[in-house]
């Protein structure tokens, strides 16, 4: 029938736009050196320092401040709402391109462990599912995104990711060599709270995700296996009293966690940063951002 | 009859509505005037059952499909 | 399984396919079948739910019209009647007793799935067969009446005067081809359009201060597209898939955001709802007060819509909706004749942004899951704080969910569609309303959908726990 040969053919047409869509995406977000999985595999970073972790350390750990005092090359490499999953897929795509760092920085507080607050962003790897690990990864973080990427195309759209605009922006940085935007040491300046707001509603019980725990020490073997000092810390932190109960017995875990894999967890809730110097719980004011980080690197040097 | 009773109606319903420009024919439904609607349906048929001194039950009013179908009623209840 | 998975399109797929080649008297029998495993995926609860308020009501109706006496029949239509309004009432109850913070969380009240939608049918069934408007059903008849899968869940209300089968022959599928593209496009207006602002409202509606007035203003307008283009879609995939099997559903929006007025906005606006109380409701207490005029009118407007606010849930902000809904119309009633001299093209452009605003700002309390949280968004939006000199940081990254660069392009995206859509939505829908399928048409659809639509998170449709 007429009819059905005409669907057919629509059919087709469908699956070869998704088949060249497929390949355009791939390729461009391939060129867009402003994510850090794309900028960290072209420029060849051979940091000496890298900071892994979420939006805390992204916004908090400043990598020009550190090296002024430091003396060592260092890249943040944290990813906003990045879990401890993603964080080790960052560094394994990190270790394919560049030197193993000296030291690693790993941003461990409770928040890393809940799924309320970090999750593992699938379609940032998009573009790399080609490769072994990363399959493997997602296999166990996101089944859902895994089955769906093997239809073309889809592994750019299962999310209602940024994923179009980081393509266009590809394109930019392809064809008109764009610059703007790009950020050398993966630190991101950023726009303040005016007012400080707490993150948690009163008497919050952070949960545990056993997966963050168990890609944590793969990372950390990681790392070591490269020759790789790895150093877990966590933020300066302000909460009201019981605000969240059971928040010193996750940080307990956490020091166990350290303990057991032999490595050094620093805790810089202990600095007692007043409140006016917050924005949120767990993050500063920007002026007082470099006050913590020249602490952070006396801290580090020792 | 029936053009007598609808000639009458139409002037009721210009009256009611505020408009000249309506003209009803056997076909007519409350979706060709603008302006009638359910809130006022009521209204209309009470007008209505006021000129031609009747009433028309609850059903009657449920099921009136058209101009056409009111008219028969009112022929049946002059009768 | 929800209308836009995956799961259903093979559903309706492999459910089509053994409809076509099994024997006339056999169909009605798969329809069925199916339908109760539609309702039973949800949950085994609201299958037991359904068949104990189906048998029981089949019984009723069916005492009521063979028995002569009418002392029992009368007695019967009363308790058939409040049997079904002690259903709905206990159901909403149990709701608010599992979950009493929030009046939107779906997840756990797929167990009182289409039960709502379900008992009005049979209220209205109850009662034209009391009032010998229509004659009883057979239970096959009945049964796929009310179990019917793809308007189950939320309607369109069908009542049994405009339900019936028309079964199609080999050489006309015009019902069939019809039905894919009103499929398709239902699928559009979900997944496309409600689904890529859905976020942005839940985010906005959690937050707990509201910032801008401005913001909360356009958070009230998205919220008042979302749920047009979620219900409206989810209609129309209901239509769609029931054309499938030569089932005409009646048509649930008419292009609802472009009402000139109040009560138009309820002639284009969930239209089966509408009806149903407008029959069942508003015509009766309105006949028994109309010797009152104005004020019988009154009186039934301000019941008919409390009757819809608790069927809605039983919170306060529904009440509000309801009480506000029916100030709107009763005020338009007034209005009405002074405004008729008015007919330009100006005049009914500010008509339908006026009316939509009205209807934007009921819909706050819709949404809100408090009337605390409802009022302080409504006082914000008429405060001096409704404008700030830095939009960016004050508006654009709440209504872009985050201030990134990728966060406000998605943004324009999202609005961009929405303009577009709802500019040419006659046309469109003129499209995907044909009789014939347009294979360009349906191909650009299908693209568009798997561009820029959002397939991770379609599980929380507004209109299922009603």
């Amino acid at each position: 029938m007429k009819l059905y040969t005409k669907i057919f053919f629509a059919l087709i047409f469908v699956y070869i736009v998704l088949l060249a869509s497929d390949k355009i995406y791939g390729f461009f977000l391939n060129e867009n050196v402003y994510l850090k999985q794309v900028y960290i595999q072209k420029k060849k970073i051979n940091a000496d320092f890298l900071i892994l972790g979420n939006c805390v350390p992204n916004k908090l750990i400043n990598p020009s401040i550190l090296e002024k005092i430091t003396k060592h090359k260092t890249y943040n490499l944290a990813e906003t709402h990045a879990n401890l999953t993603e964080n080790y897929l960052s560094f394994y795509v990190y270790l394919k391109s560049n030197k193993a760092p000296k030291r690693l920085f790993i941003y461990t507080t409770p928040e890393s462990f809940d799924p309320s607050f970090n999750k593992f962003s699938s379609y940032r790897f998009a573009y790399l599912m080609h490769d072994n690990e990363v399959r493997k990864t997602i296999k166990i973080s996101d089944l859902n995104y895994y089955r769906w990427s093997f239809i073309p195309f889809a592994k750019y759209r299962y999310y209602n990711s940024p994923l179009h605009y980081s393509a266009l922006q590809g394109a930019m940085h392809y064809f008109a060599n764009s610059k703007k935007r790009i950020v050398h040491n993966g630190y991101l300046n950023f726009e303040e709270l005016h007012k400080y707001r707490s993150l948690y509603p009163n008497g919050y019980r952070f949960k545990w995700d056993n997966l963050q725990e168990k890609y944590l020490i793969k990372l950390i073997f990681l790392a070591k296996k490269h020759g790789t000092k790895v150093i877990l810390f966590e933020s300066p932190f302000y909460s009201r009293k019981n605000e969240l109960p059971n928040r010193n017995e996750i940080l307990q875990k956490i020091k166990q966690i350290a303990d057991k894999t032999n490595v050094l967890f620093i805790k810089f809730d202990t600095l007692k940063f007043p409140k006016s110097n917050f924005a949120n719980n767990d993050m500063l004011y920007t002026k007082n951002i470099e006050k913590f980080n020249i602490l952070f690197a006396r801290r580090v040097l020792l | 009859m029936e053009f007598q009773i609808i000639n009458k109606l139409q002037g009721i319903f210009r009256l009611f509505f505020r408009d000249n420009e309506i003209v009803l024919s056997n076909q007519t439904t409350a979706q060709d005037i603008d302006k009638w609607d359910s809130l006022i349906h009521l209204e209309l048929i009470s007008v209505i059952e006021h000129e031609f001194n009747l009433t028309f039950s609850l059903d009657e009013i449920l099921t009136i499909k058209n101009v056409g179908e009111l008219i028969q009623i009112i022929i049946h209840k002059q009768v | 399984m929800d209308l836009t998975s995956i799961n259903y399109l093979g559903f309706i797929t492999l459910t089509f396919l053994f409809y076509r080649f099994l024997p006339l008297n056999a169909k009605p029998y798969l329809l069925i079948f199916s339908s109760f495993i539609f309702i039973g995926t949800y949950s085994i609860e609201s299958l037991v739910f359904f068949l104990f308020q189906h048998v029981l009501i089949h019984f009723t109706v069916k005492k009521i019209s063979t028995t002569e006496s009418a002392s029992i029949r009368k007695r019967m239509f009363k308790l058939g009647i409040v049997f079904i309004i002690a259903f709905i009432f206990s159901l909403k109850y149990i709701e608010i007793k599992f979950n009493n913070t929030s009046s939107f969380n779906t997840n756990k009240l797929i167990f009182f799935l289409g039960i709502s939608f379900y008992s009005l049918q049979n209220i209205s069934y109850l009662i034209d067969v009391y009032y010998g408007r229509v004659k009883r059903l057979s239970f096959l008849d009945f049964t796929l009446f009310s179990s019917f899968f793809s308007k189950f869940i939320a309607g369109p209300i069908t009542i049994i005067q405009t339900f019936k089968i028309t079964y199609i022959e080999k050489n006309n599928t015009y019902l069939i081809q019809q039905g894919i593209n009103r499929i398709a496009w239902g699928l559009f207006k979900k997944i496309v359009i409600a689904e890529r602002i859905a976020p942005v409202i839940a985010f906005n509606f959690e937050l707990k201060n509201p910032t801008l007035g401005l913001t909360n203003l356009v958070l009230a307008y998205l919220f008042t597209i979302q749920l047009y283009f979620d219900f409206s879609g989810y209609s129309d995939i209901a239509i769609g898939t029931a054309k499938l099997f030569g089932i005409d559903l009646s048509e649930n929006f008419k292009l609802s955001l472009r009402a000139k007025s109040i009560s138009e906005f309820w002639r284009r606006w969930h239209i089966s709802l509408s009806n149903w109380l407008t029959n069942y409701i508003f015509y009766p207490i309105s006949y028994k007060y109309r010797k009152k005029k104005y004020w019988g009118t009154i009186i039934a407007i301000v019941i008919t819509f409390l009757v819809s606010g608790l069927w809605h849930g039983v919170y306060l902000t529904f009440i509000i909706y309801a009480l506000l809904h029916s100030v709107y119309l009763i005020v338009g009633l007034f209005i009405q004749k002074p405004t008729n001299r008015f007919k330009n093209r100006i005049f009914s452009i500010f008509s339908i942004f006026f009316t939509f605003n009205l209807v934007s700002i009921s819909f706050i309390f819709f949404r809100s899951i408090s009337i605390e949280q409802a009022f302080s968004k409504v006082k914000c939006i008429f405060s001096q704080h409704f404008f700030s000199n830095n939009l960016l940081f004050d508006f654009t990254q709440y209504i872009a969910m985050g201030g990134e660069q990728e966060n406000v392009f998605n943004l324009y995206v999202s609005l961009f569609l929405i303009s577009l859509v709802l500019l040419f939505e006659d046309r469109l829908q003129r499209i995907f309303n044909a009789k014939k399928m347009n294979v360009i048409h349906l191909t650009l659809i299908l693209l568009t959908i798997i561009f820029f639509g959002v397939f991770d998170k379609s599980k929380n449709f507004i209109y299922t726990q009603f």
